[in-house]
């Protein structure tokens, strides 16, 4: 119907998925020496005896409240933790793109607090158009009082236009800073914070089918040289190595192939080459950059037989299916044995719990299991991820308030105790972490890491970051990489002036 | 039509309707007032309950509880009759009002109360908002003027979408149109004709998201080593081809995306184009078929001519739903391989790249770019009123 | 000017003048059959999929289910039951409704009144006026949303049903005056002549000869206008904002598909819910456009 095509639809299901891939997020620092195992095939053995209880409330779970002791150090959170319970019956809007499971974790982190507080939180969740209806609340003069936004760069756009509140003024900047070292210098610009690292992920990982490699005999592999005589290996007997999509399908195709560059050149030429890139003191046409395109992202894309459907698999596959061919018969026998892809992925997108909702029957750590991305170059062994989030958008005690709260690790606990998140915050206790896999794992990354990185595309201008960048590399994917010159020239002529 | 009755009870009227209009303004700024409340259902049934004694119910909705599913009726009683009812009653009123008026005042008045409604409510939702759009495009972000946000329009990746846009214009536009003029001569002469329009018309009905599964349904691709789950592949691949990847090969995604907005907008021209068949006067029909002329000269040569008013209408809305088309390339491709049109990349410019200057430079580019088509539909309608 | 009142000729002959039983030959019927068939087949494939085994869905093509029709642990009504049967689905659907009529029938009636105003009541500045109100069909909605919601949050309309209404009628209105202009305009000139002679004032006129007249173009617009407002998600949620308690069903629909779009087979059986309104919104109309009185050119 005509007048339904002038509307928009930031609806499709494609946008689910894109905004997953956004609050994909790293986690740098969580977690400092939680079960830490020194290989992580080590890893996932140790891990497996824990994880008959996957997704389930850590037994540690502390029936006390979740909330911070008083003084917390931030001034409306203890007033607001006092007795007399000054914010009662205010109420602080949040607008989150989590729903389902994320969402109702998010609302277990608030309920305590809330409770504690008398002040209603209302969560506002916008699973898809999470960004266009943001921006029209910002602009439009009616804004949420506190945001969820899965890249720094669009933090950083509004405080451009003078609609975020920094943080600074209302929270102890060094406590902050001390407290999030990995992750708020995202937000920071000079002595202004503009916003609350809230969660993390880690995307360095690769998933894996841990009885099948057990059964064939395959080692995890620790070095690029292992990773790649293993693929070889995989097609000698007879199958593909890798389940490959480029993130899609539609208008979220291509952070798959972005993610993959950033792996390799954190991995190549290190972190400061790495910032460099992002602040394009350092160019796409640079050998580096070409090198990560053609010598690594090259071999495993289009190396016959690699890629379980071939190269154009890559672009085609929807990232909601990729890892299937790994299922065939129960996982016994995998048609693809090895995806990169971030920690937030399994369970959620297992087939049965895909086509189900519920919990799936593949447990993560003992059916499949993460391994860390092997390292290039043992010099340069750094770490990917990136961090959601929280801008504060007005300026109220009660705001303020839950803002300093959403810094605190309480802020967290519940989501952390149901297995499934990272907090960013240095001074969440290991306990919390205890019996989930996934986490161990992470934290193990990221405690072996010589630094980390975040997501460069996140960082980037968003018609490079979130434009050309993916088109090109698209591009580049459908043309099986026969044109590395030509795209990564098109990429740096797009960026900004 | 005896118009004569019509003027047969002028008195009763010129009483009633003001009347009418004040009661309707009152009721209609009770509703409002009702309905801008967020909470205005349960406040409205907490204070029925009162009323009737059941204070405790009352207090149950105030809180947030208790019927909030009744209270949701009476809001949708309410919101329909304010909606419905209030903008009738107004209308008769204030113009039962301006009828009293003496005839030299009441002739110009007139006019501008059956317009001005409309001009009011265009000039804040849509007039305005385009002039700011306009505006916005000539400065940058510091608030200088500069043209910066136009010169981008002759880079490559610009021209390409430029050119798909084109393709759209024409393909889209004549496809939907054409099938439409089809299928409803063709639909006209067949007993169950309501039956069979249905079948067009349902995609209509579906909702964006539902109509991005459904061909995503049609057009999937699988790796040669998996059963096809996409239609088309499973035909081309029994007939022993290859299967395509139709969404990511360019420039064939343009076509496969032209199809689905054809799929959807020949059911709007059938409906527009088989009313309009419907009002071509029997006695023309019957002139043309005793001179001999046979059933495709009839339709060709007497009903397409008769009803050309109505076929540039639905030529030109299509057109220009066709320009500003986004929904249909963001939900399949999102316009990553090659096929990304104007307002799709507006949008992209504006809510992910934020680079709101060059996303209005886009959306006043697309302003432009359908004056021509404007210019051809009033030449049309003065050569019809002259005809008239 | 003697454009004969087929008003009543039609209702002598409610069968299409054109149509001689002879010619309702079988080619007409075969390619309607096919045209029909053609038509309907992705919808086929979005019936047969919503009432899928969910695991099924992304492994085998959905007509093979139909192949093979009874076979094992092949069909379910699980999707609709998870749709229908998570929280808040009945608030969703009233509040659509609060949504979609006025938001329906507003623009109509305003957009009757001023097309009507443009083709047969002469007053200053009309041509230059109705050019600007058509132009404004090309206004893209995208860029229209934050300049209103700096309007509302000043009006305190942000959040509110009103507000939506009010949004969707100014969003309708360029779409809805030109098709009822073309519609009115057409009308015979001596219907108005005549009731002018009589005496009849403008706002008889308009309601006792035109409105009726007019019902085929405004049940065709009402059908567009009431499914678009029926399926728009974009305007609903930057309007009525993200809060639950104002949710509509596509919003309500979204909330169920988890923020990984891992539930998103429920997509299939949500679609073919909100289809049912509307289609039966367009079966009732369907008279109208039938028994469709003039419409079109009228011409000699």
């Amino acid at each position: 119907m005509v007048k339904r095509l002038r509307a928009t639809s930031a609806l499709a299901a494609v946008i689910l998925v894109a905004s997953a891939c956004g609050s994909s997020t790293a986690s740098p620092t969580a977690a400092p020496s939680s079960a830490a195992p020194s290989a992580s095939a080590a890893a996932s053995a140790s891990a497996a005896a824990s994880a008959s209880a996957p997704a389930s409330v850590a037994p540690s779970a502390s029936p006390a409240a979740a909330v911070p002791t008083v003084p917390t150090g931030y001034t409306e959170l203890d007033k607001a933790l006092g007795s007399d319970q000054p914010y009662k019956g205010k109420q602080v809007d949040i607008q989150v793109q989590w729903t389902g499971g994320e969402l109702a974790n998010f609302q277990a982190s608030l309920a305590d607090f809330a409770k504690a507080t008398g002040i209603t939180i209302q969560v506002d969740s916008v699973p898809s158009s999470h960004e266009t209806v943001l921006k029209s609340r910002i602009e439009g003069g009616s804004p949420p009082d506190i945001a969820q936004l899965a890249q720094p760069t669009p933090v950083l756009a509004y405080a451009a236009e003078g609609k975020v509140i920094d943080v600074a003024t209302f929270m102890d900047p060094q406590k902050l800073s001390k407290e999030h070292p990995a992750t708020i210098g995202l937000v920071t610009q000079g002595s202004h914070i503009w916003g609350i690292p809230y969660k993390a992920d880690v995307k360095s990982v690769i998933w894996y089918p841990i009885k099948a490699f057990q059964a064939k005999g395959y080692q995890v592999p620790t070095t690029w040289d292992q990773l790649i005589a293993l693929s070889d290996k995989i097609v000698a007997d007879g199958s593909s190595p890798w389940c490959i999509s480029a993130g899609g399908p539609g208008d979220a195709t291509g952070w798959q192939i972005t993610d993959w560059v950033e792996e390799i050149v954190l991995k190549t030429k290190g972190l400061q080459y790495y910032n460099d890139w992002i602040s394009h003191k350092v160019t796409f046409e640079d050998p580096g950059i070409k090198d990560a395109f053609d010598k690594y992202v090259g071999k495993i894309f289009f190396t016959p037989n690699y890629v379980y459907g071939g190269p154009q698999a890559i672009i085609n596959t929807d990232q909601k299916t990729t890892m299937d061919p790994m299922f065939n018969q129960d996982l016994q026998a995998p048609k693809c044995w090895m995806q990169k892809v971030p920690t937030w992925y399994g369970p959620d997108f297992f087939p049965d719990q895909r086509a189900s909702g519920q919990l799936s029957k593949y447990v993560v750590g003992t059916d499949v299991g993460i391994m860390p991305f092997p390292t290039i170059d043992p010099s340069q062994n750094n770490v990917e991820g990136s961090a959601d989030t929280m801008m504060v958008l007005t300026d109220r005690p009660e705001v303020r308030a839950v803002a300093a709260f959403l810094s605190t690790p309480q802020g967290l606990q519940r989501w952390i105790e149901a297995g499934s998140a990272i907090s960013p915050n240095t001074t969440t206790p290991d306990a919390w972490y205890a019996g989930a896999y996934k986490l161990q794992v992470a934290a193990s990354i990221v405690n072996k890491a010589a630094g980390i990185g975040f997501d460069a595309s996140d960082l980037m201008p968003g018609a490079v970051g979130a434009g050309t960048f993916w088109t090109q590399a698209v591009d580049w994917v459908n043309n099986n990489g026969k044109n590395t010159d030509a795209v990564l020239k098109a990429i740096d002529a797009s960026w900004p002036k | 039509m005896a118009v004569g009755e019509r003027t047969a009870n002028p008195p009763l009227s010129r009483f009633l309707l003001p009347i009418l209009g004040v009661v309707a303004l009152g009721l209609c700024i009770g509703g409002v007032i009702i309905l801008i409340n967020p909470h205005g259902g349960q406040n409205l049934l907490a204070a029925l309950y009162d009323a009737l004694g059941n204070s405790s119910g009352a207090t149950d909705l105030r809180n947030g509880h208790g019927d909030q599913l009744l209270a949701k009726v009476i809001l949708a009683v309410i919101a329909v009759g304010v909606g419905v009812g209030g903008i009738w009653l107004l209308y008769l009123g204030v113009g039962g009002m301006v009828g009293m008026l003496r005839p030299a005042w009441r002739d110009r008045i007139l006019p501008w109360v059956f317009v001005g409604p409309a001009l009011v409510l265009l000039a804040t939702f849509l007039v305005y908002p385009g002039i700011a759009t306009v505006a916005r495009s000539l400065f940058d972000g510091q608030g200088h003027f500069t043209l910066d946000n136009y010169a981008v329009m002759t880079s490559p990746e610009m021209v390409e979408i430029l050119r798909n846009n084109v393709i759209w214009l024409i393909a889209a536009t004549g496809g939907s149109v054409i099938l439409g003029l089809v299928i409803a001569g063709l639909f006209d002469r067949i007993r169950r004709e309501a039956l069979a329009k249905t079948f067009i018309f349902l995609p209509l009905a579906i909702s964006l998201i539902g109509a991005s599964v459904i061909w995503g349904f049609m057009y999937a691709w699988e790796p040669a080593e998996q059963p096809q789950i996409g239609l088309l592949n499973a035909i081309i691949v029994a007939a022993g081809g290859q299967a395509i990847p139709f969404f990511t090969t360019s420039p064939l995604n343009i076509g496969a995306e032209i199809v689905i907005m054809v799929w959807l907008q020949t059911g709007f021209a059938m409906v527009v184009l088989s009313a309009a068949i419907k009002g071509v006067s029997t006695e023309i029909i019957e002139a043309a078929r005793l001179d001999g002329a046979n059933e495709p000269q009839l339709f060709f040569r007497v009903i397409v001519p008769s009803i050309r008013g109505s076929i540039v209408t639905v030529t030109t809305t299509i057109a220009i739903a066709t320009l500003k088309i986004f929904d249909i390339i963001y939900v399949t491709t999102g316009g990553r391989f090659h096929d990304d049109v104007v307002a799709n990349r507006m949008f992209h410019e504006m809510f992910q790249f934020f680079n709101d200057g060059r996303a209005a430079a886009l959306a006043s580019l697309l302003f432009v770019a359908v004056l021509p088509v404007m210019y051809l539909n009033l030449r049309n309608f003065r050569r019809q009123q002259v005809e008239a | 000017m003697s454009a004969p009142a087929p008003a009543v000729t039609r209702h002598t002959a409610p069968v299409s003048p054109w149509r001689p039983a002879l010619l309702r030959s079988l080619p007409v019927r075969i390619s309607v059959f096919v045209i029909c068939f053609l038509w309907t087949i992705p919808t086929l494939g979005l019936l047969v999929t919503s009432i899928r085994n969910p695991e099924q869905i992304s492994s085998t093509g959905w007509w093979t289910a139909l192949l093979n029709p009874f076979g094992a642990n092949q069909w379910t009504l699980s999707n609709y039951q998870q749709v229908i049967g998570s929280g808040g689905m009945g608030a969703a659907f009233l509040n659509s409704l609060i949504v979609t009529i006025p938001s329906t029938v507003i623009p109509i009636t305003i957009a009757a009144f001023a097309a009507y105003a443009f083709a047969w009541i002469p007053f200053r500045g009309r041509g230059i006026l109705f050019t600007v109100v058509v132009g404004l069909l090309v206004v893209p909605i995208q860029m229209s949303l934050i300049p209103i919601l700096k309007l509302y949050s000043g009006a305190s309309l942000y959040g509110t049903f009103v507000g939506v209404w009010l949004a969707h009628t100014g969003f309708g209105l360029p779409l809805a005056i030109f098709l009822l202009y073309t519609f009115i305009s057409q009308l015979p000139r001596d219907l108005f002549e005549s009731a002018a002679i009589d005496g009849a004032t403008h706002l008889q006129t308009f309601i006792r000869i035109v409105l009726p007249l007019s019902i085929p173009a405004l049940g065709a617009f009402a059908i567009f206008q009431f499914l678009w407002v029926w399926n728009d998600l974009l305007v609903a949620l930057v309007i009525l904002g993200p809060s639950t308690d104002l949710r509509v069903m596509p919003t309500a629909l979204y909330a169920l598909l988890g923020s990984r779009g891992g539930q998103w087979q429920l997509l299939t059986a949500g679609a073919f819910i909100t289809m049912l309104l509307p289609l039966l919104v367009f079966l009732l109309l369907q008279r109208a456009f039938v028994r469709g009185i003039l419409a079109g050119s009228v011409k000699s």
